[in-house]
């Protein structure tokens, strides 16, 4: 499975990978914001994207936004610290098919990736 | 009409490489005007190119204006020699080019001092690292003598035929070693060596010697000297109380005079003389022609000295052992550990001291990502992230000591049941001589005459079987103890 990572942390971005690499997935590319994100999504064409919220340059909100707006439609799991209920709502509206708020555990993860596609798939 | 000697004279000289003219006084004016001397040169099969004729045209006018009374003599023409070709070389890089020109191959150490036995004599290179640059041969440029005969430059020598197919070169000349080696030079080709020989000893002549690939030493190596090799190394001379450690088998028919000091580390096998007060490892099998004399050796595979006895020491051996005798008639002191598998025990216990190691990260981590556990809600961004970091940290510590203890487990599981006990005497095992099974311990306290064979059976009870009797209990002829009881 194709999947893309979009964080400033290069820790993070690390941390994710290898954490997908364990589980199998090896086809990774990473971004560092929401902008190198839309540089990137359209040649790569990720099945699931891990998107943080908070980057510089275009934030995680705006990305999917913009990612929805221009057709996209794979899955995408916001990976953030933004715990606020509004917040979640606000990002569910924007497109975002499932949630994940750090800290969160290695297995966590991979529960919310398989959660989101299971659903996916079902609908 | 003036006499013949009186006419001027060209001279050319052996080979055409100049002409000189020559008047001399009262030389008739007109015959040393411009166009006469021209003539002259002509008939005399001169090149007349610009030197020539400037050359003339000063002649002709310096000897008018000295009234043709003063002789004249000058070179007016001279060849133009060939430029000759240079021949094709290398420029080698830096660091290589530093360790060839470095004759004696001493380096200093950060203390000042320098170790004698520590020289560089091989430049050894990796793969794909740069050797330098391949410089074309040129073909040079023709000259001519003064008569315009060609005088032919001599070609550069190339050197394309010299580059051993371990060395690419590339179009533009750059040079790469194709595979791990020692640099050679030898009969004038380049090449990358993986199998060395070094001729005579290992001493202060050849320095210590580190090489990635096989070695063959043609004399032996002396008191002090490290050999390293990825390789199987023959040494067809004495090893004296050196320092070995080799990738591959060990070939050293004449010997090794440790005397308590020497040490070694074999990965393959090794076939020696003899051993005398070796310290070391051997992953595989070991031969010795002769006597095992005071050493301390653990063996992954099996012993079998050929014609001489085990005297002295320690052998702890893996696989089966088979000698002349063990001990000595003077009761020396000798122990031989059986039915182990010491390799595998040095790795087992190595992955013990790993996984120990990994789980005493985890208390620090663990308060800490408590610690931030506590924050709850309060907890910043950066908190957040670092809680994520900790989690990550924890989760893979403990799935990499699950993993170590799995493959520890197997190992020992390996090691159970692989463990061999085939003891093979052809004359005698000494009084002093101590066997040591397992957890336990079998010492002959009076000597036992051969052939013999000790095994164990299903259950792992030892047995004895003295020529052609029948088997019997080894407790029913030697002290057995249990040591874990």
């Amino acid at each position: 499975m194709k999947v893309m990572l979009i964080d400033d942390s290069k820790t993070m971005r690390n941390i994710q990978r290898n954490i997908l690499a364990q589980a199998g997935h090896t086809e990774i590319e990473e971004a560092c914001d929401g902008q190198d994100a839309l540089s990137k999504v359209t040649a790569f064409a990720p099945e699931l994207l891990l998107v943080d919220w908070n980057m510089p340059n275009m934030d995680g909100l705006t990305f999917v936004k913009a990612y929805r707006a221009g057709g996209g439609k794979s899955c995408v799991i916001m990976v953030t610290t933004e715990a606020e209920k509004t917040r979640v709502i606000e990002a569910i509206r924007a497109g975002v098919n499932n949630y994940l708020v750090k800290p969160f555990a290695p297995d966590l993860l991979l529960t919310r990736i398989q959660e989101t596609l299971a659903r996916a798939k079902a609908a | 009409m003036p006499a013949v000697d009186q006419l001027p004279l060209l001279r050319v000289s052996e080979g055409g490489r100049r002409a000189t003219l020559e008047i001399s006084a009262g030389t008739a004016l007109e015959l040393t005007k411009h166009d006469a001397l021209l003539c002259l040169a002509r008939e005399r099969g001169l090149l007349v190119d610009q030197q020539l004729v400037r050359a003339l045209a000063t002649a002709a006018t310096e000897f008018a204006a000295s009234g043709g009374s003063v002789e004249w003599s000058a070179i007016v023409a001279e060849c133009t020699p060939a430029q000759h070709g240079t021949d094709a070389c290398i420029e080698w890089h830096e660091r290589i080019a530093a360790e060839i020109a470095d004759a004696d191959g001493l380096h200093q150490e950060a203390d000042g001092s320098i170790d004698f036995r520590n020289r560089v004599r091989f430049t050894k290179v990796s793969e794909n690292e740069v050797l330098g640059r391949l410089v074309p041969a040129t073909d040079g440029v023709d000259g001519h003598d003064v008569c315009g005969r060609n005088i032919p430059a001599r070609r550069g020598k190339k050197l394309m035929e010299s580059v051993h197919a371990t060395v690419r070169a590339a179009l533009d000349g750059t040079l790469t070693a194709s595979r791990d080696g020692v640099l050679s030079l030898a009969k004038g080709a380049v090449s990358i060596l993986d199998e060395m020989e070094v001729k005579g000893s290992v001493d202060f002549t050849t320095g210590n010697i580190d090489f990635v690939g096989s070695l063959r030493i043609t004399e032996g190596v002396r008191d002090n000297f490290i050999v390293r090799a990825t390789g199987d190394v023959t040494i067809n001379g004495l090893i004296e109380a050196a320092t070995l450690i080799i990738g591959g088998d060990l070939h050293a028919p004449m010997g090794v005079a440790a005397r308590g000091q020497g040490a070694m580390l074999v990965d393959g096998s090794l076939e020696s003389g003899y051993l005398n007060g070796l310290r070391g490892r051997v992953r595989g099998d070991v031969t010795i022609r002769r006597e095992l004399i005071g050493c301390e050796l653990i063996v992954g595979g099996n012993v079998k000295v050929e014609r001489g006895p085990v005297l002295g020491g320690i052998l702890v051996c893996g696989g089966s052992l088979s000698a002349e005798s063990i001990g000595s008639d003077g009761g020396a002191k000798t122990t031989v550990a059986i039915g182990c598998r010491p390799m595998e025990a040095r790795r087992a216990g190595r992955m013990s001291a790993l996984a120990k190691e990994l789980s005493l990260r985890l208390p620090p981590l663990e308060d800490r990502a408590f610690q931030l556990q506590e924050l709850g809600l309060n907890a910043k961004a950066c908190e957040k992230e670092e809680g994520t970091e900790l989690a990550f940290e924890m989760a893979e510590i403990h799935r990499r000591v699950r993993a170590i203890n799995v493959k520890r487990r197997e190992l020992l599981l390996d090691m159970g049941l692989d463990r061999v006990v085939r003891v093979e005497i052809q004359k005698s095992i000494f009084r002093g001589t101590t066997l040591k099974v397992g957890t336990r311990e079998v010492r002959f306290d009076t000597t036992i005459k051969g052939p013999l064979v000790i095994v164990w059976d299903e259950s792992r009870e030892l047995y004895i079987r003295i020529g052609s009797g029948t088997a019997q209990q080894l407790r029913e002829v030697a002290v057995v103890r249990d040591l874990a009881a």
